[in-house]
C-alpha cells in the first residue's frame, strides 16, 4: 500500500517535471538577448536634461548614500550662461567616478539625488580584466554616451 | 458738540504764516507766560492735566512722555517735531505747517522749557521742501524777535531749532528711525527699550512729538489744561486736525472737537458722500488702522478709547471715506504695496511678509487666485502682526487681516472668478494654467 | 555680580542680572533657535525666530535682546511659540533659492537646521520668487544675495571685529542686499573671510571652498595656523588628501542638537572644545593661506648636486652624502666652520633636534635662527610675564601699544585689542610713527617721528628725560606726561612691543614692567609682537647665536645646513655669493627656494600640516600642530632627516622616531616648558610656558638708562611724522616663502612668481 503510494507520488513528480521539459527556460546568451524587468538594477545612468545640459549638480548626496563608498565626485564650476554650459546649473560634476569593484547595485544613490540625475539601467554587462576598468567615469556613465548592449531587451 | 478752533483759528486769515498775523493774534504770549511765570515742571503739570495726547498716531499722554525724561542727566537733552508725515491719507501737519509754522515753534521751545532741551530739530518729510523754507523763514522771524536763540526774552534759558529735511522714506517717521536718520545713519527703527526719553538722539534724553501735538501746547499753557481737556474727552483732550479723504463731497483738513461723531462728520461737515452714494467703509487713522465698516462708523465717536473698543485706532487721523463702490481687496492691495515699498528690510516677517502679500494679492486680482488664498493672506497677516521689530509690520498686518474679516467677500470673489475661468477651459490642454479647480 | 531669578519653563535659574535672556535659556538647557544673534556681537533683533513668551508683556518678545530682570516668567516652548517660529521659517524660505544641491553651504546650513526642526514641511509660497545670480564681491568672498536672510551678522564681524567696515546694505525692504564698500559694491578691504564664517546661509561663500566638499565628506584636524606669532588655532578640512579649507567656528556656541547632529556626526576630530586663544576670529592668511601644502610646486624627493646640476636622488644617497661631506668638513676645518641655520616657522621639535645635533654632533657654536634672534635681550631681561590674548581682551582696561601694525602683521591681537574697548571699555593708547587704519578704536594716539620709539621708553622709564624725548619724538611734553600718567597709574596694564623696538629700547620695554610692579600693587604684562610663528620657540629651543653675516662665509664657515630658512630672500642678494662660496649647503624645504635652488642637498620636508609637534606664540603658549594630511611625496619630517644625518655619523640624538619623545625631552631640559605634555595639550589647548623673570635688582638700569640715551640721541631728528597711515595689505597681500604657493593670493593680488627652476629628471 504504502510502496504504491510512493510510486505514485514520484511519477506525479516527474509527470510535472516532464510536462514542462519542452518548456525553454534557459537563454542563450549572448546569442538571444535577456529580457530584464523595468526596475531591474545595473550599470547606473547619468540623465541631462532636453537640451543635453547634464542634471547632476555634484551635490554629492549619493556619495554619502552609497553604502560601499564606491562613489567618487569633484564639483566644479561653469558660470558660463545656460546655453554653453556643460551641466543644468552653475555646479557640474567634473568628476564622476563608480567603482563597480565595490558598487553593491543597492540604488540609494538613485534615491538619495534630488535632481533625478542618477538612475540604475539596465546594463548588467560588468566584467572586465583589471580592477581599473571597472572604476567607470562621467564619460561613461553619461545616458548620451552608453550604448545599450544588444544583449538585453526590457520587459514591456 | 461745540465745535471750537483752536489749531485752525488762524487758517482763514491772510499772511497767517507771518510773525506780525501771529503776535498779533495772541501768539508768543503762552511762551512769555511760561518762562515768567511757571517752573518746567508747571509746563509738563499743564499738559498732563490738559489729556493731551500724542496726534501722530500712538496716541500716548504727551505730558506722560515729558516726564520720562531723566532730570538729573549730565547729558544734553533734545526736541524733535516729527513733520515727517508720510502715513497715506494725512495732510494736517502739512495745512499747520503751512498757515501757522509759528505755533508749531512756540509748541517746540515750550517742549524745550519743560525738558530743559536747548537743541530743538524739525524732522521735516523730503517732499515739503517748501515748508522748510517757510519753517526756516519763521524761525529767522523768531530769533529776530528774540523767541529762538541765546537768552530767550531775558529769561536765561536758551534754544535753537534746526530744520532737517527727510529723503522720503516712510519708515522715518517712526521715532528711532528718525533719530537714526537724523544722525545720519540708515533709517532703521532701533531696539527698544531703551525708550527715546531716555537714550535718544545720539545717545541723550530726547523728546519726540508729532508737530500737531506741539503746536497743542501753546494754547494749553495760555488757557490752562484743564479748558483744553473740556473741549474733548474725559481721557482725550482737546480738538484735532482730521484729514477727511475718499468719497466724500468735500474732503479737506476739518478741526473737531475729540469726541465727535464719525457719521456727523461724513455726513455734516464733508457734505456727505459724494453722489449720493451710500457709504461702504472707513480707514480711520491712516492706512495703518483697521477698516471700519458702515454700521462700525455709525457708533463711532472721534476719540482714541472709542475706536479702541471698535479694535481699530485714531493714528494720524486721516480718515478715508470709501463707497460702495469700492473693491476692499483694490484698496488692501494698494496699501499693502505701499508697505512692502516703505519696508526698512530689517526683521524678516516684515520684509518677506509684506512682498509675499503684495504678491499673492497681484495673483489674486490677476483672476489666479486659488481657494485656500485668501485663508493663507488673512494667516500671514496675522503671523507678521506682534512679530515685528517695529509697527510698520503691525501696520501692514492691520491693513490686511481685519479687512478679510469684514470684507471676505470682496476677495473670495476673485478666486471664484478664477475657478470659473479655469472650468471654462478645456481641462485636457497640454501646458494649460496650473490652476486648482473648486 | 547680583544675580536675578527667573522662571524659564517652570524652571527656576539664577543668572545674573542684564544677562540676554537668549543666553540665559542656553544655558539652562532650553536652546532658543536663532540667525541674527551672535555671541558677542550687538543685538539684532532681525531675524524675530527667538520670540518668547514673558508674562505680563503684550506681545511676543525677542530673547536676544531682552535682558534678564528679577522674577522675569518666561515660556519658551508653547503651541503659540512654536507656531510664530514656524511662521518666521516659512518668512525666510518665501524667497530663498531651494538650491541646497548646488549651495555650498548644504549640509552645515542653520537654515536647513531650522527648517527641519522649526518650519513647516508644507511650503506655502507659491509665488515667482525674485532670482538673483552669484557673484563674486571680492577674489575671496561671493555672494548670493537671494540666499541672504539679511541676519547682518556679517556687518557686524566686519565693524567689530575687523573695523574693515566694509559691507553694508543697500536698497530697502525686501530689495535689501549687502554690498561691498566699493563703488561698485565690491569689496576694498583686508578678505580675512570672518564674514563667511559666520554666515548662517550660504549667502557668502569662500572661493576657495566653494564646490570642493561637503561637511560630511571632510575630516577636520586643530592645528595651529603657520602664519603670525600671535598662534590662532584653526580647522583644516582635508577631502581626499587636499586641504580645502580653514575655519574656526566656535561649534559649541551653537545649538547642541545641531553640532552634535550636524556638525560633528562626520568628523573625526577628537577637540570638540573650543578654547582658543582666538575665539572665532582668523585673518586672510589664517583663512586662505594653507593651499601652499596642496602646491604641485612641492619637493617630493631629495635633490643632490651632481656635475653642477640639481637631480633627484634617494633618500639614502643623500643623507649618505651629507653625512660623510659634514664630517670631512669638520675632519678639515674644524667643528666651527659649521653653522646650522634653522626657520622661526618649524616646530619647536625640529628646531630642538636642530639645536642638539648642532651642539652634540657638530660641536659648532653657530646653531642659531633667521630673523627674530634679535629678541634675545628682550627675552633674557624679562622683568613681567607675558600677556595672552584672552588676558588682553577679558582682563586689561589700559593698553599701551608702541610701534608695531597689528592689523597687518598680528591680526588676533588687532582683533584682542578691539574686543578689549567692546566689551569692557579698556583704554588704548597707541604709540606710532604711522597712522594706524583698523584701530580707531584707540583712545588716543601719539603720533611720533619715524624710528623715535627708543625716546618714548625712555621717557617712560626716567621722568628727567622727558625734554630729550619731546625732542626726539616731536610730542610736547603735556603728552609725554599723559602717556607717563597713563602707564604709571594704571592697575592693570598690558605693554604691547611692536617690531620698530630694537636694541636697548627692547631692553627697556622688558624693564619697565618690573619697574611698574616694584612701586605698588599692580599687574603688569608684556606681549611682544615677533614675526614669526615659532620665533620664540627657536628662541627658547638654543638657536641663539649670533645670525651670521654673508661674509664670514667662505673664510670661516665652510658648510651650512639650512633648515627651512630663505636667507636669500630674508638678507638679500649678498647671500647668493655667500652661498656660492661655501663648500657644502644643505636644505630641508618644501619649495626650491632661491637658497635651495644653490644648495648641494635639497631634502624634502613636511609642511606643518603634514606634522605633528608644538609651535610657542608670542606669549609664550605652547599649541599644538597635528597632522592633517596623509603623505603626498616622499618627503619627511625635518626632525627625523636630522636624526638619519646623525645615525649615518655614528650619533644617537633619542629621537625615538615620535615628535611626542622629542617633546618629552624637551619638557625635561629647557626651562618653562617641564609639565607639558602632548596630552596635556590636547586637554587644555594652549599651555603658557613659565618664563624666567629677571629680578630688577639684577638689571644695571642706570647702565642701561646710558645705552637708551645714546640710542636716542642716534635717532635722526631730522625726519618727519609719517601722515598717511599704511596701505591697506601692507603685511598681509605680500608674498611670502609659503604664500607666493596659494593659488587664490597669487590670483588675488597678481603675485608674479617666478617660474620655478627646471629640475632635472
Amino acid at each position: 500500500m504504502r510502496v504504491l503510494d510512493v510510486v505514485k507520488a514520484i511519477a506525479q513528480g516527474l509527470a510535472t517535471t516532464f510536462r514542462h521539459l519542452p518548456d525553454r527556460v534557459t537563454t542563450q546568451y549572448p546569442d538571444e538577448p535577456v529580457r530584464l524587468e523595468r526596475r531591474f538594477r545595473g550599470q547606473h545612468i547619468l540623465h541631462v536634461d532636453e537640451n543635453g545640459r547634464e542634471k547632476c549638480v555634484a551635490c554629492f548626496l549619493c556619495a554619502i548614500a552609497c553604502p560601499a563608498d564606491a562613489i567618487y565626485i569633484e564639483a566644479a564650476e561653469d558660470l558660463r550662461p545656460y546655453p554653453e554650459r556643460i551641466g543644468v546649473d552653475i555646479r557640474y560634476a567634473r568628476v564622476y567616478d563608480i567603482d563597480y569593484g565595490k558598487c553593491i547595485f543597492c540604488g540609494f544613490c538613485e534615491e538619495a539625488c534630488p535632481k533625478d540625475a542618477i538612475t540604475m539601467g539596465p546594463n548588467f554587462e560588468l566584467a572586465w580584466y583589471t580592477r581599473e576598468d571597472m572604476i567607470k567615469h562621467k564619460e561613461d556613465l553619461l545616458i548620451t554616451r552608453q550604448r545599450v548592449s544588444p544583449h538585453l531587451e526590457i520587459a514591456p | 458738540m461745540e465745535k471750537v478752533r483752536v489749531l485752525s483759528a488762524r487758517f482763514d486769515l491772510p499772511d497767517s504764516h507771518t510773525i506780525e498775523v501771529y503776535l498779533r493774534t495772541g501768539g508768543y504770549q503762552a511762551l512769555r507766560k511760561a518762562l515768567a511765570e511757571m517752573t518746567p515742571e508747571a509746563v509738563i503739570e499743564e499738559v498732563k492735566r490738559s489729556a493731551l495726547r500724542g496726534r501722530g498716531g500712538a496716541g500716548f499722554s504727551t505730558g506722560m512722555k515729558w516726564s520720562f525724561v531723566p532730570k538729573d542727566s549730565s547729558k544734553p537733552k533734545y526736541v524733535i517735531a516729527n513733520a515727517d508725515e508720510s502715513e497715506p491719507g494725512t495732510c494736517k501737519d502739512r495745512v499747520l505747517m503751512e498757515k501757522d509754522p509759528h505755533a508749531v515753534i512756540e509748541g517746540i521751545l515750550l517742549a524745550a522749557y519743560a525738558v530743559q532741551a536747548h537743541l530743538a530739530f524739525i524732522y521735516i518729510r523730503g517732499e515739503y521742501w517748501y515748508l522748510k523754507e517757510r519753517l526756516e523763514y519763521a524761525i529767522e522771524e523768531a530769533r529776530a524777535h528774540g523767541f529762538v536763540g541765546a537768552n530767550i526774552l531775558g529769561s536765561g534759558f536758551s534754544c535753537d531749532i534746526i530744520v532737517h529735511p527727510g529723503a522720503g522714506a516712510y519708515i522715518c517717521g517712526e521715532e528711532t528711525a528718525l533719530m537714526e536718520s537724523l544722525e545720519g545713519k540708515r533709517g532703521y527703527p532701533r531696539i527698544k527699550p531703551p525708550f527715546p526719553a531716555v537714550v535718544g538722539l545720539y545717545g541723550c534724553p530726547t523728546v519726540i512729538n508729532n508737530v500737531e501735538t506741539l503746536a497743542s501746547v501753546p494754547p494749553i499753557i495760555l488757557n490752562g489744561g484743564d479748558w483744553f481737556r473740556r473741549l474733548g474727552t474725559e481721557k482725550s483732550g482737546g480738538t484735532r486736525l482730521f484729514a477727511v479723504s475718499g468719497h466724500v463731497a468735500r474732503p479737506g483738513v476739518y478741526e473737531l472737537p475729540m469726541g465727535y461723531s464719525m457719521k456727523r462728520m461724513i455726513e455734516e461737515d464733508c457734505g456727505g458722500i459724494r453722489g449720493g452714494k451710500r457709504l461702504k467703509a472707513v480707514i480711520p487713522g491712516g492706512s495703518s488702522a483697521p477698516i471700519l465698516t458702515a454700521e462700525e462708523v455709525e457708533q463711532c465717536t472721534l476719540d482714541f478709547e472709542s475706536l479702541l473698543a471698535l479694535k481699530s485706532m485714531l493714528g494720524s487721523g486721516a480718515i478715508i471715506v470709501m463707497d460702495e463702490d469700492t473693491d476692499i481687496a483694490q484698496v488692501v492691495y494698494r496699501i499693502t504695496k505701499f508697505y512692502e515699498h516703505e519696508s526698512c528690510g530689517w526683521c524678516v516677517p516684515c520684509r518677506e511678509g509684506t512682498r509675499w502679500m503684495r504678491k499673492l494679492l497681484e495673483r489674486l486680482l490677476r483672476g489666479e487666485g486659488r481657494p485656500k488664498d485668501v485663508d493663507l493672506l488673512y494667516e500671514l497677516a496675522r503671523n507678521i502682526f506682534g512679530t515685528t521689530h517695529c509697527p510698520l509690520g503691525d501696520a501692514a498686518a492691520w491693513a490686511v487681516y481685519p479687512a478679510i474679516e469684514k470684507f471676505r467677500a470682496d476677495f473670495e470673489k476673485y478666486v471664484r472668478a478664477a475657478a470659473v475661468s479655469v472650468s471654462a477651459e478645456p481641462s485636457d490642454v497640454p501646458g494649460a494654467r496650473r490652476l486648482l479647480v473648486v | 555680580m547680583e544675580t536675578v531669578k527667573v522662571i524659564i519653563n517652570g524652571k527656576e535659574v539664577e543668572a545674573p542680572k542684564g544677562k540676554l535672556l537668549l543666553e540665559v535659556c542656553f544655558d539652562a538647557g532650553f536652546p532658543i533657535p536663532n540667525f541674527c544673534y551672535y555671541k558677542d556681537l550687538p543685538p539684532q533683533a532681525a531675524c524675530r525666530m527667538c520670540l518668547v513668551r514673558i508674562e505680563k508683556m503684550g506681545r511676543l518678545q525677542t530673547a536676544c535682546t531682552m535682558r534678564v530682570s528679577e522674577g522675569m516668567v518666561v515660556t519658551t516652548e508653547s503651541e503659540e511659540i512654536r507656531r510664530a517660529r514656524m511662521a518666521m521659517v516659512d518668512f525666510i524660505l518665501a524667497n530663498h533659492p531651494l538650491d541646497c544641491p548646488v549651495c555650498d553651504k548644504g549640509g552645515e546650513c542653520e537654515l536647513q537646521w531650522m527648517a527641519m526642526n522649526y518650519g513647516d514641511l508644507l511650503a506655502r509660497f507659491d509665488e515667482q520668487k525674485d532670482a538673483t545670480g552669484e557673484y563674486p564681491l571680492s577674489p575671496f568672498i561671493w555672494l548670493d544675495p537671494q540666499r541672504c536672510i539679511l541676519c547682518y551678522r556679517c556687518i557686524r564681524v566686519c565693524d567689530e571685529w575687523v573695523e574693515n567696515h566694509a559691507l553694508g546694505v543697500r536698497g530697502r525692504g525686501a530689495h535689501s542686499v549687502i554690498v561691498g564698500n566699493r563703488p561698485d559694491g565690491t569689496l576694498a578691504c583686508e578678505h580675512c573671510g570672518n564674514c563667511v564664517e559666520v554666515c548662517p546661509v550660504g549667502a557668502l561663500t569662500s572661493t576657495n571652498f566653494r564646490f570642493r566638499a561637503r561637511p560630511w565628506d571632510i575630516r577636520d584636524t586643530v592645528t595651529t595656523c603657520t602664519y603670525c606669532s600671535d598662534g590662532c588655532q584653526l580647522r583644516l578640512s582635508v577631502r581626499d588628501g587636499r586641504v580645502v579649507r580653514a575655519w574656526a567656528k566656535d561649534l559649541t556656541k551653537m545649538d547642541a542638537e545641531f553640532a552634535n547632529k550636524v556638525l560633528f556626526s562626520f568628523r573625526t576630530a577628537p577637540e570638540t572644545r573650543h578654547n582658543w586663544i582666538n575665539e572665532e576670529f582668523l585673518c586672510l592668511k589664517g583663512r586662505y593661506g594653507n593651499e601652499f601644502v596642496n602646491s604641485p610646486d612641492r619637493l617630493r624627493v631629495p635633490l643632490l648636486r651632481r656635475n653642477g646640476r640639481l637631480e633627484p636622488a634617494t633618500w639614502e644617497e643623500a643623507l649618505k652624502y651629507v653625512a660623510q661631506r659634514i664630517l670631512e668638513i669638520k675632519r678639515t676645518y674644524g667643528p666651527e666652520s659649521i653653522a646650522c641655520i634653522g626657520s622661526p616657522r618649524l616646530t619647536n621639535e625640529d628646531l630642538y633636534v636642530l639645536a642638539k645635533f648642532g651642539r652634540q654632533v657638530l660641536e659648532t657654536p653657530h646653531v642659531t635662527h633667521a630673523m627674530d634672534v634679535d629678541w634675545r635681550p628682550f627675552f633674557k631681561r624679562l622683568t613681567v610675564p607675558l600677556l595672552t590674548q584672552p588676558e588682553l581682551r577679558e582682563q586689561m582696561p589700559t593698553i599701551l601699544l608702541i610701534g608695531g601694525n597689528p592689523p597687518e602683521y598680528n591680526p588676533l591681537t588687532a582683533y584682542s585689542l578691539r574686543a578689549a574697548v567692546h566689551r569692557h571699555g579698556a583704554r588704548l593708547y597707541i604709540v606710532s610713527a604711522r597712522p594706524i587704519g583698523r584701530l580707531q578704536v584707540a583712545t588716543r594716539f601719539f603720533h611720533i617721528r619715524p624710528g623715535s620709539e627708543p625716546a618714548v621708553w625712555l621717557a617712560l622709564l626716567d621722568e628727567g628725560e622727558v625734554e630729550r624725548a619731546a625732542e626726539a619724538t616731536l610730542l610736547t611734553r603735556e603728552e609725554l606726561y599723559e602717556l607717563r600718567r597713563f602707564v604709571w597709574e594704571a592697575d592693570r596694564l598690558a605693554l604691547l612691543v611692536g617690531r620698530e623696538v630694537t636694541g636697548p629700547a627692547l631692553e627697556a620695554a622688558a624693564v619697565l614692567g618690573g619697574m611698574l610692579q616694584a612701586k605698588g600693587e599692580r599687574i603688569v604684562r608684556v606681549l611682544p609682537l615677533l614675526r614669526f610663528n615659532n620665533s620664540l620657540g627657536a628662541l627658547d629651543m638654543g638657536l641663539v647665536a649670533e645670525m651670521l653675516v654673508p661674509e664670514q662665509v667662505g673664510p670661516q664657515i665652510k658648510a651650512l645646513y639650512l633648515m627651512g630658512c630663505d636667507l636669500v630672500r630674508f638678507y638679500g642678494d649678498a647671500w647668493r655669493q655667500a652661498l656660492a662660496r661655501a663648500e657644502l649647503v644643505v636644505a630641508h624645504e618644501l619649495f626650491l627656494t632661491r637658497t635651495a635652488e644653490l644648495a648641494h642637498v635639497v631634502l624634502p620636508a613636511m609642511s606643518f600640516a603634514e606634522l605633528d609637534g608644538t609651535f610657542t606664540n608670542n606669549a609664550g603658549q605652547v599649541q599644538r600642530i597635528r597632522r592633517a594630511l596623509g603623505v603626498a611625496g616622499d618627503w619627511r619630517p625635518d626632525w627625523m632627516i636630522i636624526d638619519q644625518i646623525a645615525a649615518k655619523m655614528g650619533a644617537d640624538l633619542g629621537c625615538r622616531h615620535s615628535a611626542a619623545n622629542i617633546f618629552r625631552e624637551i619638557a625635561e631640559t629647557i626651562p618653562g616648558y617641564q609639565g607639558i605634555t602632548y596630552a596635556r595639550l590636547n586637554e587644555e589647548g594652549a599651555i603658557q610656558t613659565e618664563r624666567p623673570l629677571m629680578p630688577l635688582e639684577v638689571i644695571d638700569r642706570a647702565r642701561l638708562l646710558e645705552r637708551l640715551r645714546a640710542q636716542v640721541e642716534a635717532i635722526d631728528h631730522t625726519a618727519e611724522r609719517l601722515q598717511e597711515p599704511a596701505p591697506l595689505g601692507i603685511g598681509l597681500f605680500e608674498p611670502g616663502t609659503l604664500t607666493e604657493h596659494v593659488p587664490l593670493l597669487r590670483q588675488a593680488f597678481g603675485w608674479d612668481v617666478r617660474e620655478s627652476v627646471e629640475v632635472s629628471r
